[in-house]
């Protein structure tokens, strides 16, 4: 990468980053792997950085990096070091609604995906199974289960409380 | 009226938000992807002299679907439970403070500059580099004091606090001829509006001399909450290389573990240089761990010592594959994992799933 391509894509980066971590945080439901996950997904994206910003939609590329990748590297260019303690979530996931959030990890991450491409990125199901390699018939039966599973973790957290 | 799940999800992930980043989130991203460019290139070349196995380590985009952690090379390294202590010895501890070495840098000594706008939490941090310019070595000590101009060329008030973060800079700066100090300002990120912004500032770096700096029209200092000023300080120096430092990792973990055993993963350790890296002699130790990345809770990590009696050495261009474990946490769902190997850059780590 170029200065003026590193440019590109620093602004970019920097303009995206909020949304990125958002939808990242809606993916994960975790902020810590939220992060990670950006990270991950930009990286793979500055790599390959002439040929994204040459397709003319890099935001699309680092969604569906992120919905694919499944494993992040750690932050292992920087001098800090892994520790065996998981920071405390953010507490803006807690703070919100936590029972919801609880639901929101409880699902599997295939159903996690779809829901946060339906209800944060507010694609269609087309665009959903576009993103996600899958039919739009997978899309719809794995959105319905989602939304079956948060209903019925919902009413029964509702009714305990 | 109830209110659906669709709702309150949209409600939930639309209004969310965001996790918070460390200060040069992006500038490591990017960092990450030119050193990820260069090890392609490097393993690519292994490729070409020494074979096709070795050059797949390090490419393989591990953890893919039903990949088993012992499905990697044939000649696995099996895993000893040779306990190594839990924290590093003190060559690992930060070294000790320089001192004052010189006399005081003077303004006709200095020139300054903008550096790196970098994005913390909740802050923004900008880096002002000081070059040298005389042909004398000086030090620059303390904290700044400092006053502000805005674009039209008035003054702007300027409330400024000690920031006690080294941010990565070695206090004081003892400069040569023809380097560089560097200080790092601080500015909340939610004071935007009628914020006083700052292009133009007045550094002193003694009591009767200051230095100017210029900010940049498009990123001005946004003042009106008050400026964080690190200490004066120089990078710190990066550590001489160990013979660990040239090696590259790359881990092959399950996707999902069952709880409540151990789970058996392999890391393949490359060596890129010319030249073998002796594994008999003082063996290396690493650390590992594997937490949900739900909990609150504190793990122990472990450390242990490699299989240096099966695995001696790594020929120049070669690799070994060790097989690892770790204990797998009483806990459902998605866990982190990590490894690291002391002495060495390598940090692996991912998330699976306890089943």
């Amino acid at each position: 990468m170029d200065g003026a391509e590193r440019s590109a894509f620093e602004q970019f980066a920097h303009i995206r980053l909020d949304a990125l971590l958002r939808f990242g945080l809606a993916l994960t439901g975790d902020p810590v792997l939220a992060t990670d996950l950006v990270q991950e997904a930009l990286v793979r994206t500055a790599m390959r950085w002439s040929r994204v910003a040459k397709d003319g939609d890099p935001y699309s590329y680092v969604r569906r990096t992120m919905v694919n990748t499944r494993i992040s590297w750690w932050r292992r260019l920087r001098n800090e070091r892994l520790v065996e303690r998981v920071p405390d979530r953010a507490v803006s996931t807690e703070s919100h609604d936590p029972m919801l959030w609880d639901a929101i990890r409880s699902l599997p991450s295939r159903q996690r995906a779809v829901v946060a491409l339906r209800f944060y990125e507010d694609l269609s199901e087309e665009q959903t199974a576009r993103v996600l390699g899958c039919t739009v018939g997978t899309v719809k039966s794995q959105q319905s289960r989602a939304i079956a599973k948060l209903r019925r973790v919902l009413t029964k957290e509702w009714e305990t409380t | 009226m109830s209110v659906g799940p669709e709702q309150l999800l949209r409600q939930a992930l639309q209004y969310q938000s965001p996790p918070q980043v460390e200060m040069g989130f992006i500038d490591n991203v990017v960092k990450a992807a030119a050193h990820r460019r260069r090890r392609r290139v490097v393993l690519s070349t292994a490729a070409v002299l020494v074979g096709g196995l070795t050059a797949a380590v390090g490419l393989t985009d591990f953890g893919s679907d039903g990949v088993s952690a012992l499905d990697g090379p044939a000649d696995v390294i099996p895993w000893v439970p040779a306990a190594a202590p839990v924290h590093e010895s003190a060559q690992d501890a930060s070294p000790q403070s320089p001192t004052i070495r010189y006399s005081a840098c003077t303004s006709q000594q200095l020139k300054a500059r903008a550096g790196g706008l970098g994005v913390g939490v909740g802050q923004v941090t900008r880096r002002i580099i000081l070059t040298n310019v005389s042909t004398n070595p000086c030090s620059l000590a303390g904290f700044p004091t400092m006053t502000a101009r805005g674009a039209s060329g008035s003054d702007v008030p300027l409330s400024v606090s000690r920031d006690h973060d080294d941010h990565g800079l070695v206090s004081p700066a003892n400069i040569e001829p023809g380097e560089n100090a560097e200080l790092v300002l601080t500015t909340p990120y939610a004071c935007e509006v009628g914020s006083a912004d700052v292009t133009e500032l007045a550094l002193s770096v003694s009591s009767s001399t200051s230095v100017p700096v210029t900010l940049p029209s498009a990123f001005p200092l946004r003042a009106g909450c008050g400026v964080g000023a690190s200490s004066f300080g120089t990078q710190a120096p990066v550590r001489a290389p160990s013979r660990l430092s040239g090696l590259r990792g790359d881990i092959t973990f399950p996707d999902s573990v069952t709880g409540k055993g151990s789970a058996q993963f392999t890391v393949t350790l490359s060596n890129p240089t010319g030249s073998d890296v002796d594994l008999a002699q003082d063996c290396p130790s690493y650390e590992e761990f594997l937490v949900p990345a739900s909990s609150h809770v504190s793990t122990n990590s472990h450390a242990y010592y490699l299989n240096c009696a099966a695995g001696s050495r790594i020929p120049a261009g070669g690799s070994l594959t060790f097989a690892i474990q770790v204990p797998v946490p009483d806990a459902v769902g998605e866990a982190k994992f990590g490894w690291i190997l002391r002495g060495s850059h390598i940090r692996l780590g991912g998330v699976t799933t306890i089943q």
